[in-house]
């Protein structure tokens, strides 16, 4: 199958007044038409900065090296005209606060009908019409309603709604989804999380879904990759990630998590420690100072993806054995 | 019933209308639950159905309208809280909104104690807070450092740290790992279950977190529009959830497991927005609705066992 999105060694600068620092370092991934891969991390790991240079919305910073292809288009040397065509077009992106991303002072309508006709070659009425059967779509009863207000009269799980009707609209083929459902209920979560999965299924989208949360990972996504202090920690099929974790990161934030079950007040698992300061990294494995397993090279030699055979791969010196214990 | 610390009977909380042609806000209808010396009582539901509001309620931070409040046989629902206000504490959702960022944590944590006369010099108020600071896991030379130099879970070390001040029975914990990161989010769990033991504390922890909410909880309260739904221990709620929503909500958290995600089903509906007047809060989204549904206003049926729940269909 032809990669839908390809990236490679792509690293991200912050330059500020105490320093550079990385926000990325040597993210690399590839994305295939109907495919959903996650990238999980906790909050500073890097994983919205990789999302936004993809989409070549950073503020503030700077691709400093690597490369960004879409169908086999290089990304990074596209003229503005360009990536703004592919914007909202082929590339769709939704965010975690649909109210920044929806303008206050123009009827849903209008904004809708605008983005349609941007990306494609119809009349207003077929816009209209399109918009209002995606509005349907996502789970909305009184489309027309809805069309004729703005986004200030819409609960936060509606404007999240009609946000991914808009994104949806133009038929995108990649869609990029940083934490679209974190401040939304489990239960309006559920459902736009089953529609995300009936837009990727039907329409052969792939996704890249940005979260914290290891259960919509386990939910929705083919593959994972886990990213901590801005690097890829491990990666592989969801099935590999969360029932052979390789890299200690891994299986300490899978522990960490409390199922659903009465738990009568056990203690729950931790990572002990803080995250890295930013202006001085650790010079070895970037999760050595957090480590239960640390041992000298760690501290001293950044590892290399060990391969665990089937795309599953761990950035740990000591994952050959774990790995294999594990199974 | 002589271990209860706290009841709860009937507490109504009316917000105005917003505009003009508005309805009035019901944030908390008719609400009644207990907590015995030692448990905690979670109160589950989704933003805006009232839980919040409960537990300031529940404290007087806000003022119910109506009904009663009981803190150790006492009704506190009128007059002076501040003999209570020392048993009673409360650790907030957002850690850096909660704390005054131009004060040192000593002065933070050691603020109420010397409300009360309890501490008389500077010197003794450093002391507490150090000694303070090491039980939340902090260094005792952060005394002298602000708000703003600590990180979100720090920061709610701290907020846990000056509730533990005032040496209280009741603690009202609020959304207190919602903002946290999965690493952080563990510690402080661990740290409230740690401190419930030693203290013999009791809480009402408020979540929208189910997970979470079974992790550490005695007994459950599904809150919805204002509304408890239901109420039950741990075990009866995860088991035999008898309230359809209580048993979306189970359905709906997303478990860290492949396997366990595929076999659950989802499906999209289409669900008006707003809320009704009259009936079951939920019948608007309930899969099971019906007629009968739109009449009365259900009230809590007695499951047994101390397990109740407010739906009249089954």
């Amino acid at each position: 199958m032809s990669e839908l999105l390809k990236v490679k060694n792509l690293s991200v600068q912050f330059p500020t007044d105490k320093g550079t620092v990385y926000a990325v370092k040597d993210f690399s991934l590839n994305l295939n038409p109907g495919e959903i891969m996650g990238i999980v991390g906790e909050s500073g790991s890097g994983k919205s900065t990789a999302a936004y240079a993809i989409m070549d919305l950073l503020q503030g910073a700077r691709v400093t090296a690597g490369e960004i292809s879409f169908q086999g288009r290089d990304m990074l040397s596209m003229s503005g005209e360009e990536k703004r065509s592919l914007r909202g077009g082929q590339v769709g992106m939704i965010f975690q606060d649909p109210m920044g991303c929806l303008d206050p002072s123009v009827k849903i309508e209008g904004q809708m009908v605008e983005m349609l006709r941007q990306h494609s070659n119809v009349t207003k009425g077929e816009a209209r019409k399109i918009s209002t059967e995606m509005l349907r779509s996502v789970g909305i009863t009184d489309p027309e309603g809805v069309m004729k207000g703005y986004q200030h009269q819409l609960s936060g799980g509606m404007r999240q709604r009609v946000m991914i009707a808009m994104m949806l609209s133009t038929q995108p083929k990649l869609l990029i989804a940083d934490e679209p459902t974190t401040a939304l209920d489990v239960t309006i979560q559920d459902q736009i999380l089953e529609l995300l999965t009936k837009t990727c299924r039907e329409n052969h989208m792939a996704m890249l879904f940005i979260t914290h949360n290891f259960g919509i990972v386990a939910r929705i996504c083919n593959r994972v990759s886990v990213m901590y202090g801005g690097m890829i920690v491990e990666e592989g099929l969801s099935e590999d990630i969360f029932y052979s974790p390789g890299h200690p990161y891994t299986r300490g934030l899978l522990e960490a998590i409390p199922d659903l079950e009465p738990g009568a007040g056990r203690r729950l698992k931790t990572i002990s420690g803080t995250p890295n300061d930013p202006f001085a990294p650790p010079s070895g494995c970037v999760f050595a100072p957090r480590c239960p397993d640390c041992t000298g090279i760690c501290k001293t030699e950044i590892p290399k993806r060990q391969d665990m055979g089937g795309g599953h791969g761990v950035w740990c010196h000591l994952a050959r054995q774990e790995g294999r214990k594990g199974e | 019933m002589s271990n209860e610390l706290l009841r709860v009977e009937n507490l109504i909380k009316t917000y105005p209308a917003r505009t003009s042609k508005g309805q009035p806000v019901r944030a908390v209808d008719d609400v009644s639950f207990s907590i015995e010396k030692g448990k905690t009582l979670g109160l589950v539901g989704e933003s805006g159905s009232g839980k919040t509001t409960t537990g300031r309620a529940v404290l007087r931070l806000t003022e119910p309208d109506s009904g009663s409040i009981f803190f150790e046989g006492k009704d506190i629902t009128k007059g002076n809280m501040r003999p209570y206000r020392r048993k009673m504490q409360i650790v907030f959702q957002s850690p850096a909104g909660s704390l005054d960022p131009s004060f040192p944590v000593w002065k933070i944590i050691s603020e109420g104690p010397k409300a009360y006369k309890l501490l008389k010099t500077k010197r003794e108020a450093v002391e507490l807070s150090r000694e303070l600071l090491l039980r939340v896991g902090l260094n005792s030379e952060d005394a002298f450092r602000y708000p703003g130099e600590f990180s979100g879970g720090q920061q709610q070390r701290i907020g846990i740290a000056r509730a533990l001040a005032m040496e209280p029975e009741f603690v009202v914990c609020d959304e207190p790992v919602s903002a946290l990161d999965v690493s952080y989010q563990a510690q402080i769990v661990n740290m409230l279950i740690d401190l419930r033991q030693e203290r013999e504390l009791s809480y009402l922890f408020i979540s929208h977190d189910l997970s979470v909410v079974m992790h550490l909880s005695d007994e459950i309260g599904v809150m919805y529009q204002g509304q408890l739904m239901e109420l039950g221990s741990c075990e009866e709620i995860a088991k035999h959830p008898a309230h359809p929503y209580t048993r979306e909500l189970l359905r709906a958290v997303p478990v860290a497991d492949p396997r366990k995600a595929a076999s659950r089903e989802s499906r999209i509906i289409a669900f008006p927005e707003g809320s009704v007047n009259r009936g079951c809060p939920y019948r608007l989204r309930c899969p099971v609705a019906g007629e009968e549904c739109g009449g009365e206003r259900p009230s809590f049926r007695d499951l047994g066992g101390g397990h109740f729940s407010a739906c009249i269909k089954e």
